[in-house]
């Protein structure tokens, strides 16, 4: 009884989660209409509260549910990104779902529920529970791609997502109980002991399901092929969830995954992680170039730059995490600030704008949003002093540490390809000429969320130097050793 | 006075600028593109006169690092170090002393969202100065690239009909370079474990051989490019004739200036023996770029390519100069690359005066301007002079002093670089001849107006300094010996050869 307690005790964010999300799935069935202002101010306040709450949590390491669930610094400070973010997810929908729906209450209880599945997720100290986490993140996913009813696009969207995610869940599923079979046991920190003792070819095999169905997930080559079709698909709101939330829970299992229980197999995953990050870089860059759709190309962009984080995952050394957690954290700002600024601008017809070429002349319609989204894709390709620079720049210290110096080198040509495309959009928001006149839908909470990313992205130099988050990247480092 | 972080102030001073242009938009909408350029000019000068400052109170006799400002920042990945020595002060000077003059160069020429161009100006002079000021090799790869983003917009915004292709292979070329220069950086961080330069000059030693070969060749990689020297100036015409007047004139006279600041501050005195080993290839390079370059040049039909062209051929004296490990070839280098930055900016500056009027950069379309604008013919004499190196213009000096270091080098090479003098005459006075003499052939000629006021203001400066330094060059050397001299010493010392 007392186990019970101490686990239900940490374990309650994701309780509250849970309890809040099925709540207020069941005010909005009842209340329909009235209640969509209340179930996005309760959802979001509810998630900021919880990042909060994971922030200032002083767990060094719990378990829970006899080993089933783990809260160390990794996964809190995992947490504390996935519902902040996630927090800023709703808000920044919000406008845009008051103008496509207004009875559309499921977006943000849908969106809950997927944040629910990726806390558990970076918490999942053993396979059953990550395999139940990792469903339960990527069903609401599903529908939230097809959300956008009236549009086939939307619908194509979410039904390849879903079959494409069934197929890799299946992989996982095929590797998690293959690692079973020839350990005798499913918890992570056992496998770690057992690995040696065991068949290792067996072994090596489960791990290679285990990593497609993750690395599916991170949308990496070579099990990328979803993420385009889908973001294209998807509405921008939806997109720019998709972009940056789950990518981050998928990114931290990956780390647990390989660094807990595989920690013996260093040299087996790493090759397949230099092949899987060097892929998606080049593939991200160069496919991207062709491009002409915004979503889609943010796809490939963002295919590319999980190649950059898994990257420093290929040195098989457990401080470079450090770097993968900024490059992430970096990532995942640019991409909120650059969907906080696509989502205000509507094409003449009032229509979501799809292409690049409906930017053309942004810099003259509205500065301060083209200024923004400058920034942001200067950033993406590097560029100094912006945080995007520093991203990388973390990444390649861990490379060149372990001396990975050509692939590096590869890697950096590479994303001189990669700019190419970022500052197409400079010269169609700068250089070209008007062609209409956009609409743009101001609203002042996408604005502050606009600042805030493009400070962040503008000072990264100050916000490391001055704020804790290094600290905190480099405590989240240290809880797996 | 001696506590302020006056390099610091320097270098971001002119960011200051930036929210008053954007305040005075507010406040004034009809009026705001008078008030943003009186801004911008307002903060140039005032960051002129911080740069005399620091100037007066420097000191020659030493070749230690001066104004030392240091800051721990980024958990050890960086520190804000700034200092200088007497090489880098003379690119602060000129820096901060072409920026009001493209500004006032751009007065009236500018109509296009001016407020932009001028943040960019602001922009970009901080960057510049920030690049000469670093004495972090992290921080100074943050400056030296973070300047391609407003040179990108200043190229592709308003430049010419190419401009996007023009921007678009300026920034890729440059970009390419440069994250090659990253690894090497990243190399030389982990070896030493500090980013600071000058415990970089004592910790750093590396036996010479591959390594060494690669992180130099790295380094070249990226200093190649921006010089630019042969085979990699291809984006240097393209971005000359396409930049609005005042980018070409940042772009010649300070932008290339920090591919021979790099060799100057990292090539040499971290690798001298890789510098030892690859200065001939650096002299058939900068040999080949200045004769083919020459040629090149003298068959261009554009005024601007041909001025473009022949930048990439003295920019090969430089780089023979400072590869001669000499003392006056160094100094040379130095000297060239400072009266380069006047003339070129000079050289830019007069074709802008005529293209306004005209609109062709067409060498064809013109001929006979001296009988309608005497006091233009007057101005480009002596700068075209000056670019071919006559004696008593500024130019000779710094082309003098190398080919006199490089004949103690190696004669053969010292006999191709001595012709490259004679070619330069060719281009040059052949340009002045088509532009200024001749029989007036097109009837718009005929109603050019001579120079304004304003463009007087920007070329009556450059011309008193090409002159004067022509004459009397000691102010420059002296400021540069001390720091030169330390450096030739440096590689003697390391490098054993």
């Amino acid at each position: 009884m007392v186990n019970l307690i101490e686990s239900l005790i940490i374990i309650a964010p994701e309780l509250i989660l849970a309890i809040t999300a099925m709540s207020l799935l069941m005010i909005g069935s009842f209340y329909q209409k009235k209640s969509i202002n209340l179930i996005n101010t309760f959802s979001f306040l509810t998630l900021l509260i919880l990042s909060f709450n994971e922030l200032i949590s002083s767990n060094i390491q719990a378990f829970a549910f006899n080993g089933f669930f783990i809260e160390d610094k990794l996964s809190s400070f995992a947490k504390f990104i996935i519902f902040f973010t996630s927090a800023l997810s709703i808000i920044m929908s919000a406008n845009w779902l008051r103008n496509y729906d207004k009875t559309a209450f499921e977006f943000p209880v849908l969106i809950l529920f997927s944040t629910l599945g990726m806390a558990l997720m970076v918490s999942a100290n053993d396979l059953v529970s990550l395999y139940l986490a990792i469903e339960l993140q990527s069903l609401p996913l599903y529908v939230l791609a097809t959300f956008n009813r009236n549009d086939s696009f939307s619908s194509e969207s979410g039904v390849k997502y879903f079959i494409l995610g069934a197929l890799s869940s299946g992989l996982l599923l095929y590797g998690s109980s293959l690692i079973y079979g020839f350990t005798g046991t499913i918890f992570l920190n056992e496998i770690s002991q057992l690995t040696l003792s065991s068949n290792q070819l067996g072994i090596t095999f489960g791990l290679a399901f285990l990593l497609a169905g993750i690395v599916f997930k991170i949308s990496a080559v070579p099990f990328h092929m979803w993420a385009p079709d889908v973001y294209q698909g998807a509405a921008t709101p939806v997109t720019s969830f998709f972009a940056s939330v789950p990518k981050m829970a998928a990114m931290i299992i990956l780390i647990r995954i390989l660094y807990v229980p595989f920690d013996n197999f260093i040299p087996s995953w790493s090759q397949i992680i230099i092949f899987v990050s060097f892929s998606s870089i080049l593939l991200g860059s160069v496919v991207a170039i062709w491009q002409n759709n915004i979503k889609r190309l943010i796809a490939y962009s963002s295919i590319a730059h999980m190649g950059f984080a898994t990257l420093a995952l290929s040195t098989g050394n457990k401080s470079d995490i450090e770097s993968i957690l900024v490059y992430m954290v970096i990532y995942i700002v640019a991409n909120i600030g650059f969907f906080s600024c696509l989502i205000n601008i509507q094409n003449k017809n009032e229509k979501d704008v799809n292409n690049i070429s409906d930017l053309a002349g942004l810099s003259v319609n509205n500065p301060s949003l083209a200024i923004s989204i400058a920034l942001y894709m200067f950033s993406f390709a590097g560029i100094p002093p912006l945080a995007g620079f520093f991203a990388k720049y973390y990444v390649f210290i861990s490379l060149i540490n372990e001396g990975l110096v050509f692939l590096a080198t590869f890697a950096l040509i590479a994303s001189v390809i990669g700019a190419f495309y970022y500052i197409r959009f400079v010269k169609v928001m700068f250089f070209d000429e008007v062609v209409d006149i956009k609409k743009i839908t101001f609203s002042r909470s996408l604005g502050l969320i606009n600042s805030i990313c493009f400070i962040f992205i503008l000072g990264f130099i100050f916000v490391q130097s001055i704020t804790p988050l290094a600290n905190i990247i480099s405590n989240a480092t240290l809880a797996l050793n | 006075m001696i506590n302020l972080p006056l390099l610091s102030i320097l270098t971001f001073l002119p960011l200051i600028g930036l929210p008053f242009i954007i305040f005075g938009k507010i406040i004034n909408t009809e009026n705001y593109q008078n008030i943003s350029k009186y801004i911008a000019l307002f903060v140039s000068l005032i960051t002129f006169l911080i740069s005399l400052i620091i100037l007066y109170n420097f000191n020659i006799n030493t070749s230690d690092f001066q104004y030392n400002e240091r800051i721990p920042i980024m958990n050890g990945l960086m520190t804000y170090r700034m200092g200088i020595d007497g090489i880098s002060i003379l690119f602060i000077l000129l820096s901060t002393f072409l920026t009001p003059i493209c500004i006032i160069a751009s007065w009236n020429i500018i109509s296009d969202r001016v407020d932009y161009y001028m943040c960019s100006f602001l922009i970009l002079e901080t960057l510049m100065i920030g690049t000469f000021c670093a004495l972090d090799i992290v921080l100074f790869y943050l400056f030296f690239e973070s300047v391609l983003i407003p040179m990108f917009v200043i190229i592709g915004v308003w430049g010419g009909e190419r401009r996007v292709y023009s921007a678009f292979k300026f920034f890729l070329y440059t970009l390419l370079g440069s994250v090659l220069m990253l690894v090497a950086i990243i190399y030389i961080v982990l070896a030493t474990g500090t980013t600071e330069l000058p415990i970089i000059y004592d910790v750093f030693s590396i036996d010479h051989g591959i390594i060494q070969n690669l992180l130099w060749l790295a380094f070249f990689a990226s200093f190649a490019v921006k010089m630019p020297m042969w085979p990699f100036h291809t984006w240097l015409p393209d971005a000359h004739v396409e930049a609005p007047t005042a980018g070409s004139v940042i772009l010649a006279a300070i932008l290339l200036k920090m591919g021979g600041y790099g060799f100057l501050r990292f090539s040499l005195p971290l690798l001298p023996d890789s510098s030892f080993y690859f200065s001939d290839f650096i002299f058939v390079l900068s040999v080949i770029a200045i004769i083919y370059t020459s040629i090149v040049a003298y068959v261009q039909e554009d005024i601007k390519k041909l001025i473009a062209y022949s930048s990439v051929a003295h920019m090969g004296f430089v780089t023979m100069g400072i590869f001669t490990f000499n003392i006056n070839g160094i100094q040379g280098g130095i000297f060239q690359m400072f009266s380069h930055g006047l003339i070129s900016g000079a050289l830019f500056l007069s074709v802008g005066v005529i293209y306004n009027r005209m609109h062709t950069r067409k060498i064809a379309d013109y001929g006979g301007v001296v009988s309608v604008m005497p006091k233009f013919a007057l101005f480009l004499m002596v700068f075209t002079l000056a670019n071919i190196g006559l004696p008593g213009t500024s130019g000779f000096v710094g082309e003098f002093l190398t080919i006199m270091a490089i004949f103690s080098f190696n004669k053969v090479f010292a006999f191709f670089a001595a012709s490259g003098v004679i070619l330069s005459a060719v281009y040059g006075l052949w340009l002045y001849r088509k532009v200024i003499f001749e029989k007036i052939t097109n009837d718009a000629v005929k109603s050019l107006k001579d120079l304004t006021l304003g463009e007087k203001v920007t070329l009556i400066p450059l011309l008193i300094l090409i002159i004067l330094f022509g004459i009397y060059p000691a102010p420059v050397l002296d400021l540069i010996f001390v720091s030169s001299n330390g450096l030739v010493e440096s590689i003697n010392l390391s490098g054993g050869n």
